[in-house]
């Protein structure tokens, strides 16, 4: 009745014998390994591609935001002191008013544009210069 | 078993893992035929289905022919290559535990072996019957603990080997092997309609932590 450690490991022993070995086992693994070696073969290739292409691409990473940069700096951009500053010493570069341009400008300099309405409210008085 | 085991000597081991880590095809194949006959019968010992175990030798071997770059000798390749094929067979079983439950196979459970209950009392009926029983009751093991029994009792590691197969400290190893002895006189007593023996073993299952 009591499962002893030698009934145990006699009847796992007397399973694992009853079931054969399959024997295609190697194809199938075999298969597997080459068409992993192909997908390394074509992911080595497009890599090696990639990697002489780099100096061009880094040229047109950097010439695109020096363009951006260049071209969002050219636009009218003016120092002010917001109204609600309440009279601190601060100051902000007003994003240029072309929407365009202004979007540009806060995705590479990343500064935040101060809300329409405040910039309605506030009086071009307050503007200083840069 | 022991007869069934592979004898590298570690200089051999070392340089056939180098002659895999170098993309040696040769080396890939001489690896699993050293070693794919023992992982195919603790997988199936695991899972319990032949084609089941074979995808888990498939997918073990792969894991290991594509990761053994990152082998660095912590363990012997043995203690690794059984690592991987544990993993395998445990998360095997419970996406097929999480399928059956979603499909609502889960409620159906395998019956224990028809005859069980007519035994009679001769020895060899009796052993013959409880052989069968045990077989069934190591099947109904969760597959933590029949992995455990199968290291331990069909491939004799030791318990340090085991621990280190399966990641946990040797304390609860033997802890494991414990408590899956007395599960097994537990669904034994229970089905061979001992109320003694199934009160006795639950009263020591319940002192016993998991």
């Amino acid at each position: 009745m009591r499962p002893g450690i030698r009934m145990i490991r006699e009847e796992l022993r007397r399973e694992a014998e009853r079931v054969p070995i399959p024997e295609d086992m190697w194809q199938r693994i075999s298969a597997e390994l080459e068409q992993d070696l192909r997908r390394q073969q074509r992911r080595r290739r497009i890599l090696q591609r990639l990697r002489a292409l780099r100096p061009l691409l880094a040229l047109t990473l950097v010439g695109g935001v020096l363009g951006a940069v260049l071209w969002s700096w050219s636009a009218d951009t003016t120092w002010y002191v917001p109204p609600a500053s309440g009279g601190r010493d601060v100051a902000f570069l007003r994003p240029p008013k072309d929407n365009l341009r202004a979007g540009y400008f806060v995705a590479v300099a990343g500064w935040q544009r101060p809300a329409q309405k405040q910039e309605g409210r506030g009086s071009p008085s307050a503007r200083v210069a840069p | 078993m022991a007869e069934l085991e592979p004898v590298l000597s570690p200089q051999q081991e070392y340089d056939l893992v180098e002659r895999c880590q170098a993309g040696d095809r040769q080396a890939f194949e001489a690896l699993f035929q050293l070693y794919h006959a023992d992982v195919f019968r603790f997988a199936y010992l695991v899972v319990r289905d032949a084609s089941l175990a074979q995808d888990v030798v498939q997918e073990t071997f792969l894991k290991v022919f594509r990761t053994i770059d990152r082998f660095q000798y912590r363990s012997s390749l043995k203690s690794w290559l059984y690592r991987v094929v544990v993993n395998e067979a445990i998360s095997l079983l419970r996406r097929r535990k999480i399928r059956e439950d979603l499909d609502g196979d889960g409620r159906a459970k395998v019956q224990a072996p028809a005859a069980r209950r007519d035994w009679q009392p001769e020895e060899a009926v009796l052993e013959s019957e409880e052989r069968s029983l045990l077989y069934w009751a190591i099947g109904q093991l969760d597959p933590v603990h029949r992995t455990v029994v199968v290291l331990k009792y069909f491939h004799e590691f030791s318990d340090a080997e085991i621990a280190a197969i399966v990641g946990c400290p040797p304390g609860t190893v033997k802890s494991r092997l414990h408590r899956a002895r007395l599960l097994l006189r537990h669904v034994m007593a229970r089905e061979m309609g001992r109320p003694d023996l199934v009160a006795l073993s639950y009263m020591q299952l319940s002192h016993h932590p998991v």
